[in-house]
């Protein structure tokens, strides 16, 4: 007799189990953590999001099979019980994954539909032209690999970056010798014409 | 057909030249920059301080024009223009402010529309210095030119260390410079011995001027020339350690008269001398570098001059009015 679970079985293999765990782990350690930091986080995500995509499409497809195959087996006298026997990994997996895939397209799609930013205003603190500024995304991940040296002794930074695909600074650090602020928040008025944003540290 | 008159033709020709001129005419474009300064420590945020700064701003050899110095809510605010320039991207301008020298890039400029006259104004973005270190200078305040009673001549000078650090002093000169234009045939040096007490103190609410001055003996040198400059200097020694955050007035007195050995003549004519050889101090300085009559070349004059760590100005005319 036609045993649904044992097709199940036979169909979910060690290679799809293992390259939707490996894409799952990825995404969520670039997407939850700061972990894969150095990299732009732009490529991380995009990676990210056809690995975890593809996985999806995978157990959606996969989800979907279990779902016609249930069917075909109880014949014309099917219940909605009969047809969800052995879909809860299959659906849950294809939720997770599809989940995790908006999560980490969410900032490329933004990035692709914005328009190029600048980051200008004064940074102003005791450290002068001695201080430079860390630059973090909206999910605290560096954008650069480097501190950004202030302009001048008024501590006037203006940044535009040299790729349509950096991400827009979200979080900032002041870095003066060994001391560091607190991260704050760049204002709206650090993205505004013409430049009159000020920060007190 | 219509026919073209003679001021159809010079209306156009005009209209043709002026958009020529236009095109081809050097741009006239002004920049205004509005800069803000402000110490860190509020104690240090006052006018007298910041009046004391004198700002001058450069765009490279180019100078500004600082058209205007206001205090408000604890910072100066200085206005200056930059007439026929137009800032480059990566324009570093430089701001002497006081001792302190510093350095900013241009900011963005929004323009106007050009004027009639082809004109266009640059309003640059603030460009603003917060937070910046306390003074940690003397100032000198004031120097003036007092006449007793006697008809004593005095040099007063106030200095005031508004630093938390007690100064070192400085050593006072005092010099003058005139230019001649050749009328007169003389030529004469002078190392002149003047005898001068000085008094100095703290300036509190409490107390004067406490006196401890002696008589001390100057060289005093004075040098005339009938074809160039004309000039005296003389050292006057040093001011003594100026504690931190106080106010320090010192004078110099100087005799009426002065010996002097040899008889000076200013166009023939000779200075006015007393019987016994001694020459009026005024008249020492007046033919030194202080006719109050002559409109005076920048540079010249009587001045005072303080050499010495962390003293801004460093000098400042005293002239004998």
């Amino acid at each position: 007799m036609f045993d649904p679970k044992q097709e199940r079985a036979a169909d979910a293999g060690p290679v799809v189990i293992g390259v939707t765990a490996i894409a799952a782990s990825m995404a969520a350690v670039n997407g939850f953590t700061g972990f894969l930091a150095g990299a732009p986080p732009f490529w991380l995500d995009s990676i990210s999001t056809v690995l975890v995509s593809s996985a999806a499409l995978v157990w959606v497809t996969r989800t979907l099979h279990v779902l016609a195959s249930n069917r075909r087996a109880r014949g014309r006298l099917w219940t909605a019980r009969d047809l969800t026997i052995g879909l809860g990994a299959p659906v849950s997996t294809s939720i997770a994954l599809i989940a995790l895939a908006v999560w980490n397209s969410w900032m490329p799609v933004e990035r692709c539909f914005s328009h190029p930013w600048q980051i200008c205003g004064t940074f102003s603190s005791v450290c002068g032209n001695r201080a430079c500024l860390l630059l973090y995304d909206a999910r605290n991940r560096p954008i650069y690999n480097y501190c950004h040296a202030v302009a001048d002794d008024s501590g006037f930074v203006m940044i535009k970056p040299a790729h349509w695909w950096t991400y827009q600074p979200k979080y900032g650090v002041l870095v003066c010798g060994d001391q560091r602020s607190q991260p704050f928040r760049l204002s709206s008025e650090f993205t505004a014409s013409p430049c009159e944003a000020i920060k007190e540290f | 057909m219509a026919r073209i008159r003679w001021h159809h033709l010079a209306v156009g020709l005009l209209i043709i030249a002026t958009g020529l001129g236009m095109l081809g005419g050097d741009e006239k474009a002004e920049t205004i920059l509005k800069i803000e300064f402000q110490f860190k420590s509020e104690e240090y945020r006052q006018g007298s301080i910041y009046s004391s700064m004198a700002p001058i701003i450069w765009a490279g050899l180019e100078r500004g024009e600082v058209t205007k110095t206001v205090v408000s809510d604890g910072r100066l605010i200085i206005e200056a223009r930059f007439s026929n320039f137009t800032p480059s991207r990566n324009e570093t301008f430089e701001l002497d402010l006081g001792p302190k020298r510093l350095k900013f890039v241009a900011r963005p400029v929004v323009w106007s529309q050009p004027d009639i006259n082809g004109w266009k104004t640059g309003t640059m973005a603030p460009v603003l210095f917060l937070q910046q270190p306390d003074p940690d200078w003397m100032t000198l305040e004031k120097a003036q030119w007092l006449v007793t009673a006697a008809d004593h001549m005095i040099l007063e000078l106030t200095l005031h260390n508004f630093s938390a650090l007690p100064h070192a002093g400085v050593e006072v000169n005092l010099g003058g410079t005139e230019h001649n234009n050749c009328l007169m045939a003389d030529r004469a040096f002078a190392e002149i011995e003047i005898r001068f007490s000085f008094q100095k103190g703290v300036l509190t609410l409490l107390s004067s001027d406490p006196e401890f001055g002696e008589l001390i003996r100057r060289p005093f040198t004075f040098e005339f020339h009938p074809c160039g400059t004309t000039g005296f200097w003389a050292d006057l020694g040093p001011t003594g350690s100026i504690a931190a955050r106080q106010i320090f007035r010192i004078r110099y007195r100087f005799p009426p008269t002065i010996p002097i050995g040899k008889v000076i003549s200013v166009g023939g004519y000779p200075v006015p001398l007393s019987e016994n050889g001694q020459i009026a101090f005024s008249t020492l300085l007046l033919i030194g570098g202080g006719d109050p009559f002559r409109r005076q070349e920048p540079g010249e004059g009587i001045q005072v001059r303080l050499d010495g760590e962390r003293v801004y100005p460093q000098w400042a005319a005293v002239p004998l009015r």
